[in-house]
């Protein structure tokens, strides 16, 4: 008796040694180490990524959304296995085993599309030439979250093993190419896939512009697990990702699309190279639509041509022609120095510099007012009136009107414009007085007419109507600048000037908006191109505001090098009426009671 | 009476009682006191690892349901988002206007307000003809093919399919997994077993009995 328990003793302290001993190991020399393994193996920390923010209308309608979605992956040797001990399988395991991947193959046909064979043989394909295990092939990418989980329950279901979710959300644009110039797109960046981040970053438009604000930041979750699993008890931190700001824009996606539509068959018909529609609310410099052609669809970004991809509505720096007498009308009424009845005595040509200037049709010596020379667009007339006004000062309005500098209207990308200053030669004034020898961008001209008509407020465009952030707070957005650049006096004779492009003598019944009372102008400016470094072709544009009375809304549009008929009035203003008619209902905008008062052309 | 007075200290002596007599203590305890305890200790192990038992598994049974919750939040969460995304391809403009023009309608641009209070009608009301706004009118053939609806195959060979009925999968698995693994494949490989766009529309528009996760 007294042995067994001196040998019962004697066993329990040597056992009591052992553990002391491995205790002293493990947590005095190399604790640090240790215990760190120890931590790695316990804790779990995945990643929770954070929803990018979405893209809305003005009106809440979805233009960008991230959606949940996986990429399939599958371990080929669990598939033909069925996940089982090779050596150890019963008959019943190794028939089932051996149609998995025909199975699994099937399944992902019915499930996701494509080719069963190409699933078939990515699934049975375990080891690379050089006799190398394959444990990871990427079998369909972007399929949404709701398909995977209907496929992986039907999987189970079946009993089949191997195949594996990677948590990718994609990025889906539902109205297709719709405002697909001003969203952007997406890119990949291998660089980010590389550092096992997500790979996808905005590329073009607002999704680059506002790249770091959609992301958002992700978050993790921090649990303990045990070789059973989750440790119920364990502790638990969760960090919140934080999704990305939403943003809303000012684009209503309805008149968007009827823009695009109507642009869309405009460069059909006329051939043009590319085509540009604005829709401004005068009152508040919100871009109601922005339409440029060629476009893509951001759905498909990666099978887009690159020249495509931008927003030709801000990058593109042109001579506006015509459509600029309108800026130098407003210049000249805010000097004091025209009316609409200022008489002026028009040449058949006049000289500038050492070449003549021509009007776009010709005629002998013609008596106009000034509202007669807007009607009629006669370059020599606006020549003759722009050169009562110093340059320094004709400069300085059309710098307050915004050209020559970006309208910072939250798109990237944005051209400034070449707008001589007051050192110009009298040559260049005498040009830019009618469009040409200085480029604007459509947006700038566009902002800049509905400053003229707008009593001569500027107020910066904008695309961007509010912010949120995920919890719902708002996120403040750029601040617009507003500037009072010609005199509210000046803003009624400009705009009286306008109309009589559309209700004098000359223009009655030429660009009807039926029920409103309208103002216009168009343009057709020689087109300089780039490649040849000369000027070729023309620039088509119809600019126009409804209604007179208390101006609202105004659209502008630019056609780039049409064939056949190149005048602005011609291919420009249909485009102009159609989008028109449509806008101005939609916004509510009343029709108009009194009728446009008589014109003075000649005298 | 006060705590202070019934304090041991200020207790009476008791009464002295003669001695008991001492006795000789039992040399062994009682067999009986010894199974006695072992029962005891047995009871107390039993009792203690029945409890060990009994919190596990209702810890586990919670992570169960935690987990089984959580996955099913996840799948809701993805049903509506799918649904959601499905709803906001019909509602996009284009949509609408190839659904009215699909209709027979045609646009009207000749607006006409009635002023509240009063009812006088600002501007003409009139019938279109359809000729207004030809040039907006949606394109006849559809652009792009569904981005967000990966279900559909193009290529599907046919249009007509089985669906996956969770019920009739249930009811076909046999006992023999293999079995029932090998009709998936005739399935699969002949005549295939493919969702057809049909089956998406259904998906997408209910999420009834093709849903296999719903009953499976």
């Amino acid at each position: 008796m007294g042995r067994r328990v001196l040998i019962s003793l004697v066993g329990l302290a040597l056992a009591s040694a052992l553990l002391a001993a491995r205790s002293v190991q493990v947590q005095g020399i190399d604790s640090q180490s240790n215990a760190q393994a120890a931590l790695a193996e316990m804790v779990r920390q995945p990643l929770i990524p954070a929803t990018r923010g979405a893209i809305t209308d003005r009106n809440g309608e979805i233009l960008a959304v991230s959606e949940p979605a996986v990429t399939i992956t599958a371990d080929p040797n669990i598939v033909v296995t069925n996940g089982n001990d090779p050596d150890r399988m019963g008959r019943g395991d190794r028939l089932k085993a051996d149609s998995a991947a025909g199975v699994i193959a099937g399944l992902l046909v019915a499930y996701l599309g494509g080719e069963y064979q190409d699933y078939y043989d990515k699934l049975t394909r375990t080891e690379t030439a050089d006799g190398t295990k394959i444990r990871y092939v990427v079998l369909a990418r972007d399929v949404r979250s709701y398909i995977n989980g209907q496929l992986t329950a039907h999987l189970s279901q079946l009993g089949y093993r191997g195949l594996f979710r990677e948590q990718s959300p994609v990025r889906s644009y539902p109205n297709g190419s719709l405002a697909a110039n001003v969203l952007g797109y997406m890119t990949h960046d291998d660089a980010l896939e590389a550092e096992g981040k997500f790979p996808w970053t905005g590329g073009g438009g607002l999704e680059y512009a506002l790249d770091a604000n959609l992301t958002g930041v992700d978050g993790r979750e921090v649990y303990e697990i045990s070789p059973h699993g989750r440790i119920p008890t364990g502790s638990t931190v969760l960090e919140q990702p934080q999704d990305g700001i939403s943003y809303q824009l000012t684009l209503d996606a309805g008149l968007q699309y009827m823009a695009e539509r109507r642009l869309a068959t405009a460069l059909t018909e006329t051939g043009a190279r590319s085509g540009t529609v604005i829709v401004l609310s005068i009152k508040t410099g919100q871009v109601l639509a922005m339409a440029t052609n060629p476009t893509f669809d951001p759905n498909q970004s990666g099978l887009a041509d690159q020249s495509v991809l931008g927003n030709r509505a801000v990058s593109d720096a042109y001579e506006p022609g015509s459509v600029q007498k309108v800026l130098t009308m407003a210049a000249l009424a805010d000097a004091g120095l025209v009316t609409p009845e200022t008489r002026v005595e028009v040449p058949a040509e006049i000289i500038s510099g050492d070449k003549p200037i021509h009007d776009s049709y010709s005629h002998g010596t013609l008596r106009l007012t000034a509202a007669g020379v807007v009607a009629n667009s006669s370059n020599i007339g606006t020549v003759l009136l722009a050169r009562q006004l110093d340059k320094a000062s004709l400069s300085a309005y059309l710098s307050s009107f915004g050209l020559g500098q970006r309208t910072g209207v939250g798109l990237p990308g944005e051209a400034s414009g070449d707008l001589p200053g007051a050192d110009m030669g009298s040559q260049t004034r005498d040009h830019i007085s009618f469009g040409q020898g200085l480029s604007v961008s459509a947006i700038q001209e566009a902002a800049a007419v509905a400053a003229v008509v707008n009593g001569g407020l500027y107020i910066s465009p904008t695309i961007i109507k509010s912010a949120t952030r995920s919890d719902g707070q708002p996120v403040d957005v750029q601040a617009q600048t507003t500037r009072q650049v010609i005199s509210p006096e000046a803003s009624d004779i400009v705009l009286s000037l306008m109309e009589a492009v559309v209700a004098s003598s000359v223009g009655k019944d030429r660009f009807p908006i039926e029920g409103y009372r309208t103002a216009a102008k168009s343009g057709t400016a020689e087109r300089y191109d780039a490649d040849c470094a000369c000027y070729r072709g023309y620039v088509a544009s119809f600019i126009g505001v409804a209604p007179v009375e208390d101006p609202e809304i105004l659209t502008y549009v630019v056609l780039d090098d049409p064939k056949g008929a190149i005048q602005g009035s011609q291919v420009a203003y249909p485009v102009y009426r159609d989008v028109m008619k449509v806008a101005l209902p939609r916004f509510g905008v009343p029709v108009s009671t009194s009728p446009p008062p008589d014109f003075e052309i000649n005298w | 009476m006060s705590a202070l007075m019934d304090s041991p200290l200020s207790r009476p002596e008791p009464p002295t009682r003669p001695r008991p007599e001492a006795r000789p203590a039992a040399l062994a305890p009682p067999r009986l006191g010894g199974l006695a305890f072992t029962a005891l200790l047995v009871v107390l192990l039993m009792g203690g690892l029945g409890g060990c038992l009994l919190l596990k598994t209702s810890l586990q049974e919670q992570a169960f349901e935690l987990s089984s919750l959580r996955a099913e939040a996840e799948r809701l969460g993805d049903h509506e988002a799918f649904l959601r995304a499905g709803l906001a391809l019909r509602t996009t403009p284009a949509e609408l206007a190839r659904a009215a023009a699909g209709l027979g309608m045609v646009a009207n641009p000749y607006g006409a307000y009635l002023i509240l209070p009063g009812g006088q009608v600002q501007g003409v009301t009139r019938p279109v003809n359809g000729s207004e706004l030809t040039a907006m009118a949606p394109p006849v053939e559809p652009p792009t093919p569904d981005p967000t609806a990966p279900a559909v195959d193009p290529a599907a060979p046919d249009g007509s399919a089985a669906q996956t009925d969770p019920d009739r999968t249930a009811q076909g698995a046999d006992p023999d997994p293999a079995a029932a693994g090998q009709g998936e494949v005739a399935g699969a490989g002949g005549g295939t077993t493919a969702l057809t766009s049909d089956q998406t529309e259904a998906q997408a528009l209910s999420s009834g009995p093709t849903d296999p996760t719903e009953t499976g």
